[in-house]
């Protein structure tokens, strides 16, 4: 039974990335022009032999179906294909510079939900959750680029606490890893409040006062589970967050990693990386989506042994 | 006793039934104002916003210029305005394009045979596991930069989500009792769908896009940012953010204002949409 839903979650996860890669696929045909003047760029000289070698080696002349199956088939094996402009394999591009933005995406989740669990806990009195509600509004509203810049003036260039761009260490993980937590901090905020007064109306809540449980363990062993499930549910919204994230913090900081190589690929229209990075993203919805189900029953006792 | 007066009548009636929340006011004002710069900023703008001097270079924020001068001399404040035809068209129009093709998708996927439905809902359900950004950007990978691009591409990236919310209430709504009973009398389809369930799909779905329009305007500033949209010297927020990025150091105010005007206009949109939206389903205060 068990592994039957495990199955079915797979397989739903596997059409999603391959609706993905076909995606990719379809959109890259779709593209005005010929791939190999966006290789070349629009002032190329080549010659025209030079140009249907180009053409062969990346099977351009081939039929359009034989093109898709040996995509698939590649893409299955982990070959995403060969840089236009770099002239590398795009899984060597990609990951040579994983390491910088996982630490940034790591460092960014362990702020957003220090401030939210904070703030949400503080936010418990009528005056606090005013002030909470407008620190999450002010959070949510403001555009990374902005606060990135602010965080920049304000402790780079007048307190000179940090680096101002560039370096990998840990002091220059800082005002990145801020830039990037605070919107979603803002969000999981306002879940954990909201779940937390879900929970304060439960039946259970009622139960446990009426046992003699003290504030402190009541919200460690029942209000703190209850409202993380909404928290829980978002992951995976989070992480695309934090993905498109990257590309404005990583540009902005000046910092290596996968937004970088993001961007440079959009502005190059260097589409094998393009296609490889939407591919992966892809990928890291389903396996997180497939976590979240895992964790669920785990959080939730009502959900456990339900197929839901 | 005689025949009230009208004023008496007047005077009976519930003088304030709808207390608007300072709030929404304050924001509603903010968007009023914004929409008077976009429409015409040359009432708002003492300057012309492309106009150099060299000669007042960098001059921090004085009666005189009250946002300051950013490097070539331009007034920010000026510039600040003539920015909110960019950010605000930009918005408005993406949602615009974004909700109506929703609305079609929607009710094309909510009505139409079984395997249409799935097919366009499996599409919808691979394009939300991509963030926006992300979508955003791979059209703008394929058509290339500017200011029209990037338009396309906040609308594309804002469709699948506003297509499934279509698509969920007119699924709601077509077992309702009156649409049942529409169809009972024999009413046409094309009828049912834009009498009785068009109208029911709308509501929600404009809560929603106003909410939304403070996220096009951030997506359209960003692309701007990265330097995919417009380009210099047009004042659009995002460029000049972009553009202050050197100055820091020397000169905080050519990057603090035009980014504060995009968190205000996002505050206000979003204020205003939740207002509205307690107005609709009475879940406001």
């Amino acid at each position: 039974m068990l592994l039957r839903r495990l199955l079915i979650r797979l397989m739903g996860a596997l059409v999603v990335v391959w609706g993905a890669a076909t995606l990719a696929f379809a959109v890259l045909k779709l593209v005005p022009g010929d791939p190999v003047d966006v290789m070349l760029g629009v002032n190329s000289t080549a010659s025209e032999d030079v140009r249907q070698q180009i053409r062969n080696d990346l099977g351009l002349d081939q039929p359009v179906i034989s093109q898709y199956l040996g995509y698939l088939g590649r893409l299955v094996t982990g070959d995403l294909g060969t840089s236009y402009r770099l002239q590398k394999p795009v899984a060597t591009v990609i990951t040579e510079q994983l390491g910088p933005t996982i630490t940034l995406a790591l460092a960014s989740i362990v702020i957003a939900l220090v401030l939210a669990i904070v703030v949400s806990v503080a936010a418990r009195g009528p005056i606090t959750r005013r002030i909470a509600e407008l620190l999450e509004l002010l959070a949510l509203s403001s555009p990374g680029f902005w606060t990135g810049l602010l965080l920049l003036t304000i402790f780079s260039f007048n307190l000179h606490w940090f680096p101002v761009t560039g370096g990998q260490g840990a002091r220059a993980l800082v005002l990145p890893a801020v830039t990037m937590a605070l919107p979603i901090a803002g969000i999981l905020s306002q879940l954990l409040r909201s779940g937390f007064d879900a929970a304060e109306r439960e039946p259970f809540t009622t139960s446990a006062r009426a046992r003699g449980l003290g504030p402190v363990r009541m919200f460690t062993r029942h209000h703190a589970r209850h409202g993380s499930l909404p928290v829980v549910t978002l992951t995976a919204y989070i992480m695309g967050s934090l993905l498109g994230g990257t590309v404005i913090v990583e540009q902005l900081f000046g910092r290596r990693g996968i937004g970088r190589i993001t961007l440079d690929a959009i502005t190059n229209r260097d589409l094998p990386v393009v296609m490889a990075l939407v591919v992966m993203a892809a990928v890291v919805f389903v396996v997180v989506n497939l976590i979240v189900d895992a964790l669920y029953p785990l959080l939730d006792a009502r959900l456990r042994g339900r197929s839901v | 006793m005689t025949v009230a007066s009208p004023d008496l009548l007047v005077a009976d009636r519930p003088r304030r039934r709808f207390k608007v929340p300072v709030g929404a006011l304050v924001a509603g004002t903010v968007v009023l104002v914004l929409v008077v710069a976009a429409l015409f900023p040359g009432l708002v703008a003492p300057f012309d916003p492309t106009a150099t001097d060299t000669s007042s270079s960098l001059l921090p924020p004085s009666a005189q210029h009250l946002f300051g001068t950013d490097l070539l001399g331009r007034d920010v404040f000026s510039r600040v305005v003539h920015g909110a035809r960019y950010s605000l068209g930009l918005g408005l129009s993406a949602t615009l394009l974004a909700v109506t093709t929703a609305i079609v998708l929607g009710l094309l996927s909510g009505l139409a045979p079984r395997w249409v439905d799935e097919v366009v809902m499996r599409l919808l359900e691979i394009l939300l596991a991509f963030p926006e950004i992300l979508l955003a950007l791979i059209v703008i990978a394929l058509l290339g930069s500017g200011t029209a691009n990037v338009l396309i591409a906040i609308t594309v990236a804002a469709i699948p989500i506003y297509a499934r919310m279509v698509r969920v209430t007119t699924l709601q709504v077509r077992t309702s009792g009156y649409v049942e009973a529409a169809t009972a009398l024999g009413q046409r389809r094309s009828v049912v769908v834009l009498r009785h369930i068009l109208p029911n799909v709308l509501g929600p779905l404009m809560v929603l896009a106003t909410i939304g329009i403070g996220n096009a305007i951030i997506a359209g500033s960003a692309l701007s940012f990265l330097g995919l949209g417009p380009v210099p010297p047009t004042p659009e927020w995002g460029l000049m953010l972009a553009d202050s990025r050197d100055l820091l150091g020397r000169a905080w105010w050519v990057g603090v204002f035009p980014g504060l005007m995009i968190t205000v206009t996002v505050i206000s949109t979003v204020v205003l949409g939740r207002f509205i939206q307690g107005r609709i389903d009475g879940s406001g205060r």
